[in-house]
């Protein structure tokens, strides 16, 4: 099967929802099954997955990466309902007062991601990890000592595609 | 849980979801559930204009459920407003065809529901 694949350009994103987007778009294309034959299409500035020869389209990035992995494991746990009620909800307002994103990483850090270097990686665990990250990359870094390389390669490639701007270097 | 969600629950109706089906799950119910849905309108009544239901079944799903209760009221308040109603009418019909069903069989109250105007002669849809 064929994938088409694009990051977060978008300029109605902001930069920690772009990174959270990017980062799991780039772990969709690391962790992907080699059967899966998949290109990255640079002409679409907005995150999307599309199968080629069929209608099939997906636009949000939780839906992408557990498609591509094919893991839809806990969908209904406590776990991905704090990683989209709590950590997504906050990407959606980079204004969110500092304390509160800290807050709120620290609980998914303790609570979540203390196994975080055993593979293979869940979706749900890639996608709590995520959005931690995004919020705070600092705080996560400091936390989390041991992430696994792939991840790590998934991040180069994520802020890679992430302009920078003034407002994250903030968190 | 909801009491739309345990309404719906009740009705007994299964779907075996494929994996398309269950990343579109995945795709409306983080949208529902960050808060996102008044960004996603257009997007979703896009959906519901080829589909029936949002994962495409013939019998609508818990995703249809979710979508619905977060959707009902960004509806309701557009329908409600004096400005422009013919225009939302037309913009959203599919997902207003689609609420219209929903309420029924996810037994919202009278007095909730939305009032439709059955008599309003819409433009044509260009696709």
């Amino acid at each position: 099967m064929a994938l088409n694949l694009s990051f977060d350009k978008s300029k109605d994103s902001n930069n920690a929802l772009q990174l959270a987007n990017n980062l799991k778009v780039a772990l969709a294309q690391k962790l992907a099954d080699s059967k899966l034959k998949l290109s990255i299409n640079t002409e679409i500035t907005v995150p999307e997955l599309s199968v080629v020869g069929s209608e099939f389209r997906l636009f949000n990035t939780n839906a992408i990466l557990r498609y591509v992995l094919n893991d839809f494991e806990g969908l209904e746990s406590s776990e991905t309902h704090f990683a989209i009620s709590s950590l997504e909800a906050l990407l959606y307002h980079p204004t969110a007062p500092k304390e509160h994103i800290e807050e709120t990483v620290t609980k998914a850090l303790e609570n979540y991601l203390t196994g975080f270097t055993v593979e293979p990686l869940s979706a749900t665990k890639l996608i709590i990890f995520t959005n931690a990250y995004a919020l705070s990359p600092a705080l996560v870094e400091a936390q989390l000592k041991e992430v696994p390389e792939t991840v790590k390669a998934a991040i180069s490639v994520a802020k890679s595609c992430t302009p920078r701007s003034s407002s994250n270097a903030k968190h | 849980m909801s009491a739309l969600l345990e309404n719906f629950r009740s009705l007994s109706l299964s779907n075996e979801l494929s994996k398309e089906q269950l990343a579109l799950a995945t795709q409306w119910e983080t949208v529902v559930k960050s808060g996102q849905i008044q960004g996603h309108i257009e997007e979703l009544n896009l959906r519901l204009r080829d589909h029936s239901f949002i994962l495409g079944t013939v019998t609508p799903t818990e995703t249809d459920a979710i979508v619905f209760e977060s959707v009902f009221t960004v509806i309701k308040d557009l329908l409600a407003s004096s400005k422009d109603v013919k225009g939302h009418y037309a913009q959203y019909r599919h997902i207003i065809r689609w609420c219209a069903y929903l309420q029924e069989i996810l037994e919202v109250s009278e007095d909730n529901k939305l009032s439709l105007n059955y008599d309003l002669e819409l433009p044509r849809e260009v696709i």
